[in-house]
């Protein structure tokens, strides 16, 4: 509790008591020690009635914007949610991911190859480096048998049991980063692709 | 640095809320409030604290809650302002045995709990037996009952 502010300095000259009842007519009372005290009737208060006006129009904006919070908190705006949750695809591959997450907080990402894009026992899926600098992977489903490193991308080659039939794979990881992430992945195989881009907002 | 951030942050945070909440939010600590204040706790803990289990960090964090504290408490003394908003003002609600029904509304107390106080913290029995009541800042009633010998209303009235 902050000390208030010096109350107990005695009031020279008290105005008449009669005044009309309501804290906005009283009136401010000069001491010696230059504090003002408004004195109400009998009462020295600070009361304010016009800042209390004040006040409560900011608490009931605030009030509305706590409100506002939940809701789109509940909707997914603030982290995972049905609101955050989004696909964008590209040739033979799509990629399922939060548009919304949070910093230091687990989510998936999950990566579906077509059925049309493996043709080999083996399928080689990239990751641009840039993206993964800003999570921190906790795993991948199913493991890749081999991680290739290249300049800018990371290759993750992935077995596959049954060619032709569609594969998925989920990453799950934490945003190591606040702020805007912006990631790409793509089919290794395919000449010409430039993947498919994602954008994510990370909140503290 | 990240432990001050998020010490600020909270600091901050917790602020806002209880000060738009209004005086009254917390104040009248009832059991349930009690638990409400615990979750609290609770919740703002891993977001506060972070990934790290050092003492360290506890240190840090607990040094910026109290130095932030201390220097609001400075800055408020310097600029009423300031101490305005993050305080308020009181409010009288009842006057001579009166209560002041559009104040009470506004600041979400009713009239037993301005009752309630009387008896507590003055063993009154009656509305007309209180001179003022006032919503404090930290949400508390305090009540100044009538001089002793006083008439009351009613007496008035009949004379």
């Amino acid at each position: 509790m902050p000390p208030r502010r010096r109350r107990s300095a005695t009031c020279p000259s008290s105005p008449s008591s009669g005044s009309p009842r309501g804290g906005s007519s009283g009136t401010a009372v000069a001491l010696p020690s230059q504090v003002a005290i408004r004195r109400v009737r009998d009462l020295e208060i600070d009361e304010d009635l016009a800042f209390e006006g004040r006040e409560r129009r900011v608490e009931r904006i605030g009030l509305a914007l706590l409100v506002a919070l939940v809701i789109a908190a509940a909707l997914g705006l603030l982290g995972s949610g049905p609101l955050s949750h989004t696909t964008t695809r590209t040739d033979g591959l799509t990629v399922d991911y939060q548009r919304f997450s949070r910093y230091q907080t687990s989510e998936t990402l999950t990566l579906r190859l077509d059925a049309g894009a493996i043709e080999a026992s083996e399928v080689r899926v990239w990751v641009d480096r840039g993206y993964l600098d800003g999570v921190r992977l906790e795993s991948v489903v199913p493991p890749p048998v081999r991680v290739e490193g290249a300049s800018d991308r990371v290759v993750l080659v992935f077995a596959v049991a049954e060619p032709e039939r569609p594969l998925s794979v989920t990453l799950t990881l934490q945003p190591d980063r606040i702020g805007r992430l912006h990631g790409r992945a793509g089919l290794e195989d395919r000449a010409g692709v430039s993947g498919v881009a994602f954008r994510q907002l990370v909140f503290p | 640095m990240e432990s001050v951030l998020r010490g600020a942050a909270v600091y901050g945070l917790l602020l806002v809320i209880f000060r738009v909440t209004g005086k009254r939010s917390l104040g009248q600590i009832t059991t349930f409030d009690f638990i409400l204040l615990l979750i609290i706790s609770e919740a703002i803990q891993n977001g506060m604290v972070g990934p790290s289990y050092s003492v360290t960090n506890a240190l840090i964090l607990i040094v910026t809650l109290v130095v932030i504290d201390l220097g609001l408490t400075f800055v408020k003394m310097r600029v009423p302002f300031l101490e305005r908003w993050l305080e308020g003002t009181p409010l009288v609600i009842v006057e001579d045995g009166r209560a002041l029904q559009d104040r009470l509304e506004r600041s979400g107390v009713d009239v037993s709990d301005v009752l309630r106080a009387a008896r507590s913290t003055q063993g009154l029995e009656r509305l007309d037996q209180i001179k003022y009541a006032v919503l404090e800042r930290n949400g508390d009633i305090s009540i100044i009952p009538r001089e002793r010998g006083a008439e009351s209303g009613q007496d008035r009235a009949a004379a």
